[in-house]
């Protein structure tokens, strides 16, 4: 499936343009290339990325046992299925791999989750820990993949992580978390769920807040720099005046509210992006697409601007770190799509109902948006190569496929198909740290956990660390 | 405890006998919570409840001029969220503080939002002018006239005066762009710095005392406005507090939520109240034409039950009459369709109040039209009746509902469903409700069989507690007769003034409110006052150190 592009997406024409119209060279790092001019590998001196697209379906409705999406064909040159299909039409397959039989299992066991697949699985396979076993049960017990890369690498780039959201609707379970204080009701330690962004417009704002032409000072953007930097040390004043004020558990509020307000206070003041290159405005002052109904924004042309903006924060290299749910897990839920048939959103509706072609199609537009990013990312020249070169992006799904009625392995009561973290479809795109991409890896009765392959995802990026208990990794990636 | 107390106390015990209830809200209730005429705060809240981006919106509007820029620049705040106790999803009115974390993404968008409003202000000399009347780039005395401007913006947006410190601390900070740019670019600055600062998105409640916190009455006003108004104090009401040293007694307090409460915009509040409620907005109905219909025709039964001087708050849920376009009536199937839209009485015994309109019947159905009995019992339960209807279990998926066999009659697998063991017990609770709404498909359309078997005959008959009932009206009469739906209503604007979702947990501040809801022959705009007047609104409970 292919789409209209409806904004100008700078990836395909590696050029940015400068903030007075000047058309600029895309920022190629002096400090990425040896002394031939040629690039290192990723993580010796190249920046490595990671990105994780996070598809809020399985791969079948209640009661189908068939779906479009696993390939037939094990290893290199995997056959095209139709939910695929986008790897061909942007042609990247080559770039990506699929890895196919994977399984969390709905039992007391590392990354195990318990039989409630709604949030608990997602918990379990974003953070490698068991999930719902200990109270409070409706909580991560961990970090999730961009904390643990963000704190290796995020410290090179001016924001060290991002998470959008390509549904509108804010709510439900989130796919990052991160470690924080529990309030005084909770915890000492709690993981709370990171807040996505949702307006396309929001995310570029914070992108180019620090926007400073190097080559040409613009001194209308550097007074309004001044302006914010003045403003945001009234407010950081006026919150350690109010804290003071304060119980406990508000201070902490306080507080997280003045690290957050400390951080953008420093990122302004410096006034200068970090490639020292001007990355102009791609979409040319974005707003957010209108909607096209009650609940049922323009799904489309948000996953244009939000794909827009992820290709500018790699190539500007404002971050290396950026996770992308289609939707909050859980009551991903309500989301709605013209091309979905259904009124009760993409959980309800679509994953739940008997027809399986519609669940397909959604799957495919999930993919096709995976798939731009891809594409976008391969598009941006570095060193020898792209940027994919040095990228690895992982697509992961809520759930697979149960095809037994054991509840041990189907999960959420057992027998129902579309509950089940087994036979999960996963996807790795992207060369960084030695992955080989373009085959498809199958790992059915292996009992491999999802969590093995977001590990080699942290591999690829240089991060040693392992998610919660799942130690493995998917050699055949690498 | 009165008869119809007596009568919903056994409803929840039976329902709580058979394991399906709990303490979802907070902590338990049953006759021995009941009544209490004491001032007990027990619910603790925080001392700086955020606001929703509607009320940033409508305080920036009111205040400034500017308008929708909060929805441009925060985050939306969330419909539902997921207690952490329980894993029920609950639906949350917009004012609930426990969902507002000072995310990165709220805290930038709080900076843009600040900028954008900076800049447009500033650039309007008609606003500055009627914020500060000095304020103009011919300003004398530039310096005071920035401090006169922090001060007007303070007053409006943190509603108290502005401490000579933080004056003097913002005036400091513009002068030298003052110098660089002239008086407006400094008065930019000014007004970006006090937008941005944390007491326009945080209400600030310190009040004094220990545990147990008496608001002071700058506090206690903006408390009060955002809970009839949905947004800031007036300066002219402001000024009375100032008048009165910065307290408010109590004669002066009824007089101004009294004068508030027939404000127009504690009309515009009330009915957002029961929009959010009844949740009837967010119904699940995909033609475009006949959601407007539906939406109409709820919205215009809330006005008359709130608003009409003839008709009466309960005609919510009693009504025999509703307001519907001649393509919404044919739609429904109703003997009399209007050549415009009008009220039309309905011609059969089943249908009353909003229960049975479209829009609400739309929030438990899937499939377009097919019902789920379960979901939209535990919905009458949880949200019109406040019964707590605890989540199912972990390892069931009620996502499909019941499953029916092809053939089979779904009355006949629902039975059997009820009849297994471990299903028995919440299914008696919240399919004996939603099995006497069963003869209403999804979109509100009346029908005597099963839609996906027409050999199946749909009995429309169920049970609410000791009750058995025939239709949704005679649910209805049963209801109110009892008290149910009017408590229901109260302990939800208790929840929504109190930005929390434990309402319960105030089981004798509930009482007292739905007795002077009931003496006041349910005028819910009395209702509003009540809660506003009530000594409990004046504190505020301190959270505990852990």
């Amino acid at each position: 499936m292919t789409r209209k592009r409806t904004t100008g997406g700078f990836g395909r024409r590696m050029m940015l343009r400068g903030a007075l119209g000047t058309v600029i060279g895309l920022p190629l790092l002096e400090a990425m290339l040896n002394g031939n001019g040629t690039a290192y590998a990723c993580g010796a001196g190249l920046p490595c990325r990671y990105f994780l697209f996070h598809c809020p379906t399985s791969l079948v409705t209640s009661g189908s046992h068939t779906e479009s999406m696993t390939p037939t064909r094990a290893g290199m040159g995997y056959d095209i299925t139709p939910v695929l299909m986008p790897l061909a039409d942007r042609s990247i397959a080559a770039d990506v791999s699929v890895v196919s039989g994977l399984f969390a299992p709905p039992i007391d066991a590392p990354g195990g989750y318990n039989a409630d697949y709604h949030g608990q699985a997602v918990y379990a396979v974003m953070t490698g820990l068991r999930s719902g076993w200990v109270e409070p049960t409706w909580r991560a017990q961990g970090e999730s993949p961009d904390q643990l890369i963000a704190r290796a690498i995020g410290g090179m780039t001016r924001l060290p992580s991002l998470y959008y959201q390509l549904d509108s609707n804010p709510g439900g379970t989130q796919i990052c978390h991160e470690q924080t204080t529990g309030f005084s009701d909770e915890p000492a330690i709690v993981y709370r769920g990171v807040t996505p962004q949702v307006s396309p417009a929001g995310a570029y704002r914070s992108l180019v807040m620090e926007y400073m032409p190097a080559t040409m000072p613009d001194p209308r953007l550097d007074l309004e720099r001044r302006l914010r930097v003045s403003s945001l040390s009234y407010a950081r004043e006026e919150i350690t005046r109010l804290q003071g004020r304060l119980g406990a558990t508000d201070r902490q509020t306080l507080e997280e509210h003045l690290t957050r307000v400390r951080a953008l206070e420093l990122r302004l003041a410096d006034g200068r992006m970090s490639s020292g290159v001007a990355c102009d405005d791609p979409m040319h002052g974005a707003t957010d697409p209108a909607d096209l109904g009650t609940d049922l924004p323009d799904q489309d042309a948000r996953a244009d601007l939000f794909v827009d903006l992820i290709e500018m924060a790699f190539a500007c290299d404002i971050t290396r770190t950026i996770t992308i749910g289609g939707a909050s897990a859980m009551t991903g839920a309500g989301m709605r799509h013209t091309q979905w048939a259904g009124i009760g959103g993409l959980h309800g509706e679509v994953q739940h109902a008997s027809d399986q072609e519609n669940l397909d199609a959604a799957n495919r537009w999930f993919v096709d948006v995976y798939a731009r990013i891809v594409e976008r990312i391969k598009a941006i020249p570095e060193g020898a190569g792209s940027a994919l070169d040095n990228t690895v992006g992982v697509f992961v799904m809520e759930g697979g496929k149960g095809l037994t009625d054991d509840p041990q392995r189907s999960g959420d009561g057992g027998g129902d198909p579309n509950h089940s973290v087994d036979n999960v479809v996963m996807m790795v795109a992207g060369r960084a740290g030695g992955l080989v991409s373009g085959q498809h890896v199958v790992l059915t009765g292996r009992d491999v956990h999802p969590t093995a392959v977001l590990n080699t995802a942290l591999r690829a990026v240089g991060v040693t660390e392992r998610l919660g208990e799942i130690t493995a990794t998917v050699d055949e990636l690498v | 405890m009165d008869a119809r107390a007596v009568r919903a106390a056994i409803a929840l015990a039976l329902a709580t006998a058979v394991g399906c209830t709990g303490a979802v809200d907070g902590g338990p209730r049953g006759p021995g919570d009941r009544p209490t005429d004491a001032i007990d705060v027990r619910l603790a809240t925080t001392a700086i409840p955020r606001l929703s981006v509607r009320e940033v919106d409508a305080t920036l509007e009111d205040v400034l001029g500017v308008t929708g820029a909060a929805a441009r620049h925060l985050p939306p705040d969330p419909a539902t969220a997921v207690s952490p106790a329980t894993g029920a999803e609950d639906e949350i009115f917009d004012t609930e503080a426990s969902t507002k974390t000072p995310s990165q993404v709220f805290v930038e968008g709080l900076e843009a939002l600040a900028f954008e409003v900076a800049e447009t202000v500033s650039a309007d000399p008609a606003r500055l002018a009627a914020l500060a009347p000095c304020a103009s780039d011919t300003a004398a005395d530039p310096a005071a006239c920035l401090g006169d401007l922090a001060s007007a913006l303070a007053l409006g947006l943190w509603h108290r005066p502005i401490e000579a410190d933080e004056r003097t601390a913002v005036v400091a900070l513009a002068t030298p762009f003052v110098t660089e740019g002239g008086f407006l670019l400094g008065a930019r600055l000014v007004i970006q710095s006090i937008v941005q600062s944390p007491e326009l998105a945080y209400r600030v409640e310190i009040g004094t005392g220990g545990d147990l916190r008496r608001l002071s009455g700058y506090e206690l006003l903006a408390r009060v406005s955002y809970f009839l108004w949905g947004s800031a104090p007036t300066p002219e009401l402001l000024g009375r507090v100032a008048a009165a040293g910065g307290e408010l007694d109590d004669a002066t307090l009824d007089s101004l939520v009294r004068e508030m409460a027939a404000d127009p915009r504690a009309d515009a509040q009330m009915r957002l109240f029961h929009r959010m409620w009844l949740r009837y907005e967010r119904m699940l109905v995909t033609d475009p034409a006949l959601a407007a219909d539906m939406l109409a025709e709820s919205d215009a039964l809330v006005d008359r039950a709130l608003f009409e001087d003839a008709a009466s708050w309960d005609e919510l849920f009693t009504s025999t009459e509703s307001f519907v376009t001649p393509a919404l009536a044919r739609h429904y199937g109703l003997a009399s369709v209007p050549t415009e839209p009008a009220w039309v009485a309905y011609d059969d015994a089943q249908r009353a109040g909003l229960l049975t309109q479209g829009s609400f019947m739309s929030l438990s159905s899937t499939r377009m039209v097919e019902t789920l009995p379960s979901r939209r019992g535990a919905m009458i339960a949880r949200r019109i009746l406040c019964i707590p209807i605890l989540p199912p279990p972990a390892d069931v998926d009620i996502d499909d509902g019941v499953e029916v066999a092809p053939g089979a009659c779904k009355s006949a697998a629902y039975e059997a469903h009820r009849s297994s063991g471990a299903c028995s017990g919440c299914h008696a609770v919240i399919d004996g409700i939603g099995f006497g709404y069963e003869r209403f498909d999804g979109l509100g359309r009346y029908r005597t069989v099963e839609t996906a078997n027409p050999s199946c005959p749909i009995e429309g008959t169920g049970q609410v507690g000791v009750d058995a009932f025939s239709s949704p009206r005679e649910l209805a009469t049963i209801a109110m007769d009892d008290g149910q739906v009017a408590r229901c209503g109260v302990e939800h604007v208790i929840r929504f003034a109190q930005r929390a979702r434990a309402a319960s947990a105030d089981a004798a501040l509930v009482d007292r409110l739905d007795r002077s809801f009931e003496r006041e022959g349910h005028d819910f705009r009395s209702l509003m006052i009540a809660v506003a007047l009530d000594p409990a609104f004046r504190l505020r409970r301190e959270e505990p150190a852990r």
